[in-house]
Protein backbone atom coordinates (compact mmCIF):
# COMPACT_ATOMS: atom_id res chain seq x y z
CA UNK A 1 0.00 0.00 0.00
CA UNK A 2 1.23 3.48 -0.75
CA UNK A 3 0.98 6.37 1.69
CA UNK A 4 -2.41 7.55 0.48
CA UNK A 5 -3.88 4.06 0.76
CA UNK A 6 -2.49 3.65 4.27
CA UNK A 7 -4.00 6.98 5.27
CA UNK A 8 -7.35 6.09 3.72
CA UNK A 9 -7.32 2.77 5.53
CA UNK A 10 -6.58 4.51 8.85
CA UNK A 11 -9.38 7.00 8.27
CA UNK A 12 -11.78 4.17 7.48
CA UNK A 13 -10.82 2.25 10.63
CA UNK A 14 -11.10 5.42 12.72
CA UNK A 15 -14.56 6.27 11.38
CA UNK A 16 -15.77 2.69 11.84
CA UNK A 17 -14.53 2.64 15.40
CA UNK A 18 -16.10 6.00 16.27
CA UNK A 19 -19.36 5.02 14.61
CA UNK A 20 -19.57 1.72 16.48
CA UNK A 21 -18.86 3.40 19.82
CA UNK A 22 -21.40 6.17 19.20
CA UNK A 23 -24.18 3.88 18.08
CA UNK A 24 -23.65 1.32 20.84
CA UNK A 25 -23.80 4.19 23.31
CA UNK A 26 -27.10 5.12 21.73
CA UNK A 27 -25.90 8.51 20.59
CA UNK A 28 -27.47 9.04 17.22
CA UNK A 29 -26.10 12.59 17.19
CA UNK A 30 -22.52 11.37 17.61
CA UNK A 31 -23.15 8.79 14.90
CA UNK A 32 -24.39 11.66 12.70
CA UNK A 33 -21.13 13.51 13.35
CA UNK A 34 -19.17 10.48 12.14
CA UNK A 35 -21.08 10.58 8.86
CA UNK A 36 -20.37 14.31 8.58
CA UNK A 37 -16.66 13.51 9.00
CA UNK A 38 -16.94 10.84 6.32
CA UNK A 39 -18.49 13.35 3.91
CA UNK A 40 -15.72 15.80 4.85
CA UNK A 41 -13.28 13.12 3.63
CA UNK A 42 -15.20 13.09 0.32
CA UNK A 43 -16.80 9.71 0.93
CA UNK A 44 -19.80 8.97 -1.23
CA UNK A 45 -23.06 7.76 0.26
CA UNK A 46 -22.24 4.35 -1.23
CA UNK A 47 -18.97 4.26 0.69
CA UNK A 48 -20.78 5.11 3.89
CA UNK A 49 -23.10 2.17 3.34
CA UNK A 50 -20.30 -0.25 2.46
CA UNK A 51 -17.57 0.98 4.81
CA UNK A 52 -19.57 2.03 7.86
CA UNK A 53 -23.08 0.56 7.92
CA UNK A 54 -22.27 -2.93 6.65
CA UNK A 55 -19.21 -3.61 8.83
CA UNK A 56 -20.99 -2.11 11.83
CA UNK A 57 -23.95 -4.39 11.26
CA UNK A 58 -21.76 -7.48 11.18
CA UNK A 59 -19.67 -6.28 14.12
CA UNK A 60 -22.67 -5.83 16.40
CA UNK A 61 -23.83 -9.32 15.46
CA UNK A 62 -20.49 -10.69 16.64
CA UNK A 63 -20.53 -8.56 19.78
CA UNK A 64 -23.97 -9.91 20.70
CA UNK A 65 -22.92 -13.45 19.86
CA UNK A 66 -20.04 -13.18 22.32
CA UNK A 67 -22.24 -11.44 24.90
CA UNK A 68 -20.36 -8.14 24.77
CA UNK A 69 -23.54 -6.21 24.03
CA UNK A 70 -27.19 -6.90 24.80
CA UNK A 71 -29.99 -7.57 22.34
CA UNK A 72 -31.31 -4.10 23.16
CA UNK A 73 -27.97 -2.53 22.21
CA UNK A 74 -27.93 -4.51 18.96
CA UNK A 75 -31.38 -3.16 18.16
CA UNK A 76 -30.29 0.34 19.17
CA UNK A 77 -27.42 0.30 16.67
CA UNK A 78 -29.70 -1.08 13.96
CA UNK A 79 -32.22 1.67 14.66
CA UNK A 80 -29.53 4.34 14.28
CA UNK A 81 -28.37 2.81 10.99
CA UNK A 82 -31.90 2.54 9.62
CA UNK A 83 -32.73 6.12 10.61
CA UNK A 84 -29.61 7.37 8.84
CA UNK A 85 -30.32 5.22 5.79
CA UNK A 86 -33.71 6.90 5.57
CA UNK A 87 -32.08 10.30 5.74
CA UNK A 88 -29.44 9.42 3.14
CA UNK A 89 -31.90 7.80 0.77
CA UNK A 90 -32.45 11.05 -1.16
CA UNK A 91 -28.79 10.94 -2.15
CA UNK A 92 -29.29 7.68 -4.03
CA UNK A 93 -30.49 9.57 -7.08
CA UNK A 94 -30.59 7.45 -10.21
CA UNK A 95 -28.43 8.72 -13.02
CA UNK A 96 -30.47 6.78 -15.56
CA UNK A 97 -33.75 4.91 -15.76
CA UNK A 98 -33.65 1.21 -16.55
CA UNK A 99 -36.69 -0.77 -17.65
CA UNK A 100 -36.08 -3.25 -14.83
CA UNK A 101 -37.95 -3.99 -11.63
CA UNK A 102 -36.53 -5.53 -8.46
CA UNK A 103 -38.65 -6.91 -5.64
CA UNK A 104 -36.51 -7.49 -2.58
CA UNK A 105 -36.91 -8.40 1.08
CA UNK A 106 -35.91 -10.81 3.80
CA UNK A 107 -37.27 -14.34 3.64
CA UNK A 108 -39.98 -15.72 5.86
CA UNK A 109 -39.12 -15.44 9.60
CA UNK A 110 -35.84 -13.61 8.88
CA UNK A 111 -35.93 -10.44 10.97
CA UNK A 112 -32.65 -8.95 9.76
CA UNK A 113 -33.44 -6.45 7.05
CA UNK A 114 -30.71 -3.81 6.84
CA UNK A 115 -28.76 -5.73 4.20
CA UNK A 116 -31.75 -6.04 1.88
CA UNK A 117 -32.50 -2.34 2.31
CA UNK A 118 -28.93 -1.41 1.42
CA UNK A 119 -29.13 -3.47 -1.74
CA UNK A 120 -32.50 -1.88 -2.57
CA UNK A 121 -31.00 1.62 -2.37
CA UNK A 122 -28.07 0.70 -4.63
CA UNK A 123 -30.45 -0.70 -7.25
CA UNK A 124 -32.57 2.45 -7.10
CA UNK A 125 -29.46 4.51 -7.71
CA UNK A 126 -28.68 2.28 -10.68
CA UNK A 127 -32.00 3.20 -12.26
CA UNK A 128 -34.09 0.18 -11.35
CA UNK A 129 -37.63 0.37 -10.06
CA UNK A 130 -37.36 -1.15 -6.61
CA UNK A 131 -39.98 -2.54 -4.27
CA UNK A 132 -38.39 -3.17 -0.87
CA UNK A 133 -40.60 -5.38 1.30
CA UNK A 134 -38.69 -5.33 4.60
CA UNK A 135 -38.21 -8.23 7.00
CA UNK A 136 -39.79 -11.67 7.42
CA UNK A 137 -41.93 -11.68 4.29
CA UNK A 138 -44.12 -14.81 4.08
CA UNK A 139 -43.13 -16.79 0.99
CA UNK A 140 -46.50 -16.81 -0.77
CA UNK A 141 -47.05 -13.12 -0.15
CA UNK A 142 -43.55 -12.37 -1.43
CA UNK A 143 -44.19 -14.37 -4.60
CA UNK A 144 -47.56 -12.70 -5.13
CA UNK A 145 -45.93 -9.27 -4.85
CA UNK A 146 -43.19 -10.25 -7.31
CA UNK A 147 -45.86 -11.32 -9.78
CA UNK A 148 -48.00 -8.23 -9.21
CA UNK A 149 -45.06 -5.88 -9.68
CA UNK A 150 -43.88 -7.83 -12.73
CA UNK A 151 -40.45 -8.24 -11.22
CA UNK A 152 -37.51 -8.89 -13.51
CA UNK A 153 -35.39 -9.87 -10.53
CA UNK A 154 -36.15 -11.02 -6.99
CA UNK A 155 -33.78 -10.40 -4.08
CA UNK A 156 -33.94 -12.68 -1.03
CA UNK A 157 -32.00 -11.98 2.13
CA UNK A 158 -31.17 -14.57 4.81
CA UNK A 159 -28.65 -13.82 7.53
CA UNK A 160 -29.08 -17.13 9.37
CA UNK A 161 -28.64 -20.60 7.90
CA UNK A 162 -31.80 -21.86 9.53
CA UNK A 163 -33.76 -19.51 7.27
CA UNK A 164 -32.27 -20.92 4.07
CA UNK A 165 -35.12 -23.46 3.64
CA UNK A 166 -37.34 -20.44 2.95
CA UNK A 167 -35.22 -19.67 -0.12
CA UNK A 168 -35.59 -23.23 -1.34
CA UNK A 169 -39.33 -23.03 -0.71
CA UNK A 170 -39.49 -19.77 -2.67
CA UNK A 171 -37.78 -21.37 -5.66
CA UNK A 172 -40.06 -24.41 -5.47
CA UNK A 173 -43.22 -22.32 -5.37
CA UNK A 174 -42.21 -19.83 -8.08
CA UNK A 175 -43.73 -21.97 -10.83
CA UNK A 176 -47.17 -21.98 -9.25
CA UNK A 177 -47.11 -18.17 -9.19
CA UNK A 178 -46.27 -17.97 -12.88
CA UNK A 179 -42.70 -16.98 -12.09
CA UNK A 180 -40.95 -19.98 -13.53
CA UNK A 181 -37.28 -19.24 -14.10
CA UNK A 182 -37.41 -15.72 -12.71
CA UNK A 183 -33.88 -14.57 -11.82
CA UNK A 184 -33.30 -14.69 -8.07
CA UNK A 185 -30.36 -13.18 -6.20
CA UNK A 186 -29.61 -13.96 -2.58
CA UNK A 187 -27.55 -12.32 0.11
CA UNK A 188 -26.62 -12.50 3.76
CA UNK A 189 -23.92 -13.97 5.97
CA UNK A 190 -24.18 -17.61 4.75
CA UNK A 191 -23.40 -16.40 1.21
CA UNK A 192 -20.41 -14.41 2.38
CA UNK A 193 -19.09 -17.45 4.26
CA UNK A 194 -19.73 -19.70 1.24
CA UNK A 195 -19.71 -17.75 -2.03
CA UNK A 196 -20.81 -20.78 -4.08
CA UNK A 197 -23.74 -21.62 -1.82
CA UNK A 198 -26.22 -19.86 -4.08
CA UNK A 199 -25.79 -22.49 -6.81
CA UNK A 200 -26.85 -25.26 -4.42
CA UNK A 201 -30.07 -23.37 -3.75
CA UNK A 202 -30.78 -23.15 -7.49
CA UNK A 203 -30.82 -19.36 -7.57
CA UNK A 204 -28.92 -17.19 -10.02
CA UNK A 205 -26.30 -15.37 -7.97
CA UNK A 206 -25.29 -13.91 -4.64
CA UNK A 207 -23.33 -10.80 -3.78
CA UNK A 208 -21.08 -10.05 -0.85
CA UNK A 209 -22.38 -6.51 -0.75
CA UNK A 210 -24.80 -4.14 -2.47
CA UNK A 211 -22.25 -2.99 -5.02
CA UNK A 212 -21.48 -6.53 -6.16
CA UNK A 213 -25.20 -7.36 -6.28
CA UNK A 214 -25.85 -4.51 -8.72
CA UNK A 215 -22.81 -5.46 -10.84
CA UNK A 216 -23.90 -9.08 -11.10
CA UNK A 217 -27.49 -8.14 -11.90
CA UNK A 218 -26.29 -5.90 -14.72
CA UNK A 219 -24.07 -8.70 -16.04
CA UNK A 220 -27.06 -11.03 -15.99
CA UNK A 221 -29.31 -8.61 -17.84
CA UNK A 222 -26.62 -7.31 -20.15
CA UNK B 1 -9.63 -28.84 10.49
CA UNK B 2 -13.08 -29.74 11.76
CA UNK B 3 -15.47 -31.05 9.12
CA UNK B 4 -18.75 -32.93 8.80
CA UNK B 5 -19.20 -35.57 6.08
CA UNK B 6 -21.72 -35.07 3.28
CA UNK B 7 -25.17 -36.08 4.61
CA UNK B 8 -26.48 -38.07 1.60
CA UNK B 9 -30.01 -38.25 3.03
CA UNK B 10 -32.68 -39.39 0.58
CA UNK B 11 -35.54 -37.12 -0.46
CA UNK B 12 -37.96 -39.55 1.19
CA UNK B 13 -36.12 -39.38 4.50
CA UNK B 14 -35.99 -35.59 4.30
CA UNK B 15 -39.72 -35.47 3.61
CA UNK B 16 -40.43 -37.71 6.60
CA UNK B 17 -38.22 -35.52 8.80
CA UNK B 18 -39.94 -32.35 7.62
CA UNK B 19 -43.41 -33.81 8.02
CA UNK B 20 -42.71 -34.93 11.58
CA UNK B 21 -40.38 -32.21 12.76
CA UNK B 22 -42.96 -30.43 14.93
CA UNK B 23 -43.82 -33.66 16.74
CA UNK B 24 -40.15 -34.59 17.06
CA UNK B 25 -39.39 -31.23 18.65
CA UNK B 26 -42.41 -31.39 20.93
CA UNK B 27 -41.46 -34.84 22.23
CA UNK B 28 -37.78 -33.91 22.56
CA UNK B 29 -38.68 -30.85 24.61
CA UNK B 30 -41.01 -32.94 26.79
CA UNK B 31 -38.25 -35.49 27.40
CA UNK B 32 -35.71 -32.77 28.17
CA UNK B 33 -38.04 -31.06 30.63
CA UNK B 34 -38.63 -34.40 32.33
CA UNK B 35 -34.98 -34.39 33.41
CA UNK B 36 -35.11 -32.92 36.90
CA UNK B 37 -33.33 -29.63 37.48
CA UNK B 38 -31.65 -29.34 34.07
CA UNK B 39 -33.57 -26.33 32.83
CA UNK B 40 -34.98 -24.80 36.01
CA UNK B 41 -32.98 -21.63 35.41
CA UNK B 42 -35.22 -20.85 32.42
CA UNK B 43 -38.29 -20.71 34.66
CA UNK B 44 -41.54 -20.51 32.71
CA UNK B 45 -39.56 -19.82 29.52
CA UNK B 46 -37.98 -23.29 29.49
CA UNK B 47 -40.39 -24.87 27.01
CA UNK B 48 -40.35 -21.96 24.55
CA UNK B 49 -36.56 -21.57 24.79
CA UNK B 50 -35.88 -25.25 24.12
CA UNK B 51 -38.46 -25.33 21.33
CA UNK B 52 -36.89 -22.30 19.61
CA UNK B 53 -33.42 -23.84 19.88
CA UNK B 54 -34.58 -27.11 18.38
CA UNK B 55 -36.47 -25.28 15.64
CA UNK B 56 -33.20 -23.60 14.64
CA UNK B 57 -31.36 -26.92 14.80
CA UNK B 58 -34.04 -28.67 12.77
CA UNK B 59 -34.05 -25.98 10.06
CA UNK B 60 -30.26 -25.97 9.88
CA UNK B 61 -30.23 -29.76 9.44
CA UNK B 62 -32.98 -29.48 6.83
CA UNK B 63 -30.88 -26.97 4.89
CA UNK B 64 -27.81 -29.19 4.95
CA UNK B 65 -29.80 -32.22 3.82
CA UNK B 66 -31.44 -30.26 1.02
CA UNK B 67 -28.15 -29.01 -0.40
CA UNK B 68 -26.30 -32.18 0.61
CA UNK B 69 -23.56 -30.21 2.29
CA UNK B 70 -23.03 -30.14 6.03
CA UNK B 71 -20.23 -27.60 6.08
CA UNK B 72 -22.70 -24.86 6.99
CA UNK B 73 -23.21 -26.61 10.32
CA UNK B 74 -19.63 -25.81 11.29
CA UNK B 75 -20.39 -22.09 11.30
CA UNK B 76 -23.58 -22.79 13.21
CA UNK B 77 -21.64 -24.77 15.82
CA UNK B 78 -19.13 -21.93 16.17
CA UNK B 79 -22.03 -19.56 16.68
CA UNK B 80 -23.53 -21.88 19.29
CA UNK B 81 -20.20 -22.26 21.07
CA UNK B 82 -19.93 -18.48 21.38
CA UNK B 83 -23.52 -17.73 22.18
CA UNK B 84 -25.32 -20.53 24.01
CA UNK B 85 -23.27 -20.48 27.25
CA UNK B 86 -24.47 -16.88 27.68
CA UNK B 87 -28.04 -18.08 27.22
CA UNK B 88 -27.68 -20.63 30.00
CA UNK B 89 -26.90 -23.67 27.85
CA UNK B 90 -23.44 -25.18 28.14
CA UNK B 91 -21.95 -27.03 25.20
CA UNK B 92 -22.09 -30.26 27.22
CA UNK B 93 -25.78 -29.66 27.84
CA UNK B 94 -26.31 -29.02 24.15
CA UNK B 95 -24.57 -32.29 23.29
CA UNK B 96 -26.76 -34.19 25.73
CA UNK B 97 -29.88 -32.49 24.34
CA UNK B 98 -28.93 -33.51 20.81
CA UNK B 99 -28.65 -37.11 21.98
CA UNK B 100 -32.22 -36.92 23.31
CA UNK B 101 -33.24 -35.42 19.95
CA UNK B 102 -31.63 -38.41 18.20
CA UNK B 103 -33.49 -40.85 20.45
CA UNK B 104 -36.81 -39.24 19.51
CA UNK B 105 -35.97 -39.31 15.79
CA UNK B 106 -35.12 -43.00 16.10
CA UNK B 107 -38.50 -43.63 17.69
CA UNK B 108 -40.59 -41.54 15.33
CA UNK B 109 -39.15 -42.18 11.88
CA UNK B 110 -38.80 -45.46 9.98
CA UNK B 111 -35.42 -47.01 10.74
CA UNK B 112 -33.74 -46.44 7.34
CA UNK B 113 -34.68 -42.75 7.42
CA UNK B 114 -33.82 -42.27 11.08
CA UNK B 115 -30.44 -43.95 10.68
CA UNK B 116 -29.31 -41.48 8.01
CA UNK B 117 -30.58 -38.39 9.83
CA UNK B 118 -29.27 -39.48 13.22
CA UNK B 119 -25.96 -40.24 11.50
CA UNK B 120 -25.77 -36.61 10.38
CA UNK B 121 -26.60 -35.35 13.87
CA UNK B 122 -24.01 -37.66 15.41
CA UNK B 123 -21.43 -36.32 12.99
CA UNK B 124 -22.46 -32.85 14.09
CA UNK B 125 -22.05 -33.85 17.73
CA UNK B 126 -18.57 -35.21 16.97
CA UNK B 127 -17.65 -31.92 15.31
CA UNK B 128 -19.00 -30.09 18.32
CA UNK B 129 -16.91 -32.18 20.70
CA UNK B 130 -13.83 -31.49 18.57
CA UNK B 131 -14.65 -27.79 18.66
CA UNK B 132 -14.96 -27.86 22.44
CA UNK B 133 -11.34 -29.06 22.66
CA UNK B 134 -10.06 -25.99 20.81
Amino acid sequence: MDTIEVLASEIEADLQSKYLAASIAGSGRRADEVLTQAFDHQWTVNEIYLNIFQPTGYRIGTLWQTNQISVAQEHLVTAVIERQMGELHAQFKPTTVKPRTLVIGSVDKENHRVGARMVADFFEQDGWTVHYLGAAVPTKSFLAMAREMQADLVGLSSEMIFHLPAIIEFVRQADSFGLSGIPIMVGGMPFIQQPELYSKLEVHFSGIDAHEAVDKANQLFG
Amino acid sequence: MISIPTPNVSAEAQAAFKKNHAKIIELTVANLLAEPGQFDHFGDQAESTLTAGLEFTSSSLETCMLINDASLLIEQLRWAKDRLPHDGISMNRMTESLKVYCDVINKMLPAPFATKIVGLIKNMISAQIEMMKT
